[in-house]
């Protein structure tokens, strides 16, 4: 059974001429215990389908079900079922983090000690135990966040969606907060959504991905697939003994370009077909090689390539590319 | 149901109860309201006026202070997640219509409580006027309280559709109803046009009726109590129904995800 899904989901905002298409046909089928990273420039519709899915909006069209239920006829059984977490929440500025999450327990219809039992739970593993007294106006942000996904997390959930859950951390927090949800995610067998600028986030919790742009679904299937399936170049670094003369390389079939910082990079069609020649002419130049490494692209580059961007900031292979 | 309305009443408490300047409010206002008012009713009163100027004019401030602490009560509910910017938060709760209603009307009912009181105990107190006399008819307060929840009602529809920009209706309304509810001056006054707005009002006849049952005139007092209890049912009504288009509507337009 598929945990999540969605089929022919269409937004649009505004009427006539004044129409914005946030969606625009959307088809996406998650099974259960599955971690999903959505992917996507600003303003591509991440949210908007992390907030139809959370029942806060409703969609032009199309049809949604989370676990068997309809996202806009059974909404208050998908919101039992479901938690979100937002980058960058805001809560009751007077309320401490207790009494937040004391709030959504009631509005999740959870009983006294069932409350008392996630909340204390959560609260200690999450370490926000240590800043209970404070009230969420004075609370860093990191600390805020901590208790939005505190939040996300008080009904149990079976399904959760995370929109851009460590936006705006320093890398300390956002570590110890990915690392939280992902014990959890194996722990309770969750399903989850994940929206992320940070693509190593995306890539280290999720297996599988959708890229959307402009509403659409561009890319969508298992990381590795998307990668093999896309014309990127690999990149290889070697470590020599030394990096002088090495203008032979250019005539080797597959290299497309080199160069030399912090060890030679060589950008190539494919790294298992052209390593070995690459080996062989180092090796009859009598060039010891100390180190090699072939590095697959990586899923910030397989998103530049299919959002049609072009990354502003040289890769190393090209930085020392002559 | 219930856990969810324990949570809207739970969530107004502490908020409140964080807030002494709120809190205040519910004790302050209504003795401002009381001392200026009454003592000007007792100004009148000895410059000629009718003795029983002074009871009209009590009667009156009482329940327009029940009216307005109310309504704030209702208001507050989806005021406090838009300032607090979490009003998405709120929705992805499972908050049901019945459950926000409920919650806040309790506090509501809370604020309607202690207002009373405090009016009611001061103006026994400085002016000798005893609004527990009208005994039976205080369930007039009850229809105030529940027509003041249907405004409440409409101003939360107002905002999670237009936005924060409608909030400053929450405290010019309670301003509004005032004029054409009769609380410091009989309706008769009035110009017709703006008397027949006034009959449409429901505080308009529980007014009447709680002044009626003080001896003004106690054989209307409980025809003006049904009237006024049916048009605030009705006025409640249309509130409640107003309220649940109004969020199917800003899930439409993703107002409901902006604050």
């Amino acid at each position: 059974m598929h945990a999540i899904e969605v089929s022919g989901i269409r937004k649009v905002f505004g009427e006539g001429s004044h129409a914005t298409w946030a969606l625009s046909g959307i088809d996406l089928r998650i099974r259960k215990g599955q971690a999903f990273g959505l992917l996507g420039p600003n303003g591509a519709g991440k949210t908007t389908l992390i907030y139809i899915l959370s029942t806060l909006l409703t969609p032009t069209s199309g049809r949604g079900r989370i676990l068997g239920y309809d996202i806009i006829r059974d909404p208050d059984e998908v919101k039992k079922r479901t938690g979100v977490c937002m980058g960058g929440t805001y809560f009751y500025w007077d309320l401490r983090p207790r009494e937040i999450l004391n709030y959504f327990g009631r509005l999740y219809g959870l009983d006294s000690s069932t409350r008392k039992r996630n909340i204390d739970s959560l609260m200690k593993r999450l370490g926000i135990h240590r800043f209970e007294n404070k009230e969420f106006g004075l609370l860093s942000t990191g600390m805020r966040q901590k208790v939005a996904v505190a939040k996300s997390l008080l009904n149990d959930p079976e399904v959760l969606f995370l929109d851009e859950p460590t936006a705006g951390l320093d890398v300390g927090v956002a570590l110890e907060v990915r690392n939280f949800i992902m014990d959890l995610i194996q722990e309770r067998d969750m399903t989850v959504i994940l929206t992320s600028h940070h693509l190593g986030e995306v890539e280290q919790m999720c297996r599988r991905i959708a890229i959307i742009n402009q509403g659409r679904f561009v890319e969508e299937g298992m990381i590795k697939d998307i990668r093999d399936s896309l014309s990127i170049p690999d990149v290889i670094r070697l470590c020599l003994e030394k990096y002088t003369n090495l203008e032979f390389l250019e005539r080797i079939p597959g290299v497309i370009h080199y160069g030399v910082s912090d060890g030679l990079f060589i950008t190539v069609d494919s790294g298992r077909d052209t390593i070995a020649p690459v080996l062989a002419a180092l090796k009859r130049r009598r060039i010891a090689v100390k180190d090699v490494e072939i590095r697959k692209p990586s899923l910030e580059e397989v998103f530049l390539t299919v959002v049609g961007r072009k990354s502003t900031i040289p890769r190393k292979s090209e930085e020392g590319a002559r | 149901m219930i856990r969810e309305a324990s949570a809207h009443f739970y969530k107004q408490w502490k908020i409140m109860s964080r807030r002494p300047g709120e809190m205040a409010w519910i004790a302050v206002h209504p003795l401002i309201s009381i001392l200026s008012l009454g003592i000007l009713a007792y100004f009148v009163s000895t410059g000629g006026a009718s003795p029983e100027t002074m009871l009209f004019v009590l009667a009156g401030v009482i329940v327009w202070n029940i009216y307005d602490a109310s309504q704030r009560a209702i208001s507050y509910g989806i005021t406090l997640d838009i300032w607090s910017n979490c009003l998405k938060h709120t929705f992805t709760g499972s908050s049901s219509l019945p459950g926000f209603v409920l919650g806040n009307a309790l506090y509501g009912l809370f604020s309607m409580i202690s207002i009373t009181l405090v009016t009611g105990i001061l103006a026994i107190a400085l002016f000798g006027f005893n609004i527990f006399m009208a005994g039976f008819y205080l369930v007039n307060f009850l229809f105030v309280f529940i027509f003041a929840a249907g405004m409440g009602l409409v101003i939360n529809s107002l905002m999670v559709v237009k936005g924060e920009k409608y909030m400053s209706l929450m405290w010019i309304l309670t301003g509004v109803i005032m004029i054409f509810s009769g609380v410091y001056y009989p309706i008769e006054i009035l110009p017709g046009p703006v008397q027949a707005v006034s009959l449409a009002v429901p505080a308009t006849h529980s007014i009447i009726s709680l002044r009626a049952s003080l001896g003004f005139s106690p054989e209307i007092a409980g025809t003006e109590l049904l009237i006024g209890a049916a048009l605030s049912l009705a006025y409640f009504a249309f509130g409640a129904l107003l309220f649940r288009w109004a969020i199917k509507r800003s899930k439409i337009t993703g107002m409901l995800t902006r604050y």
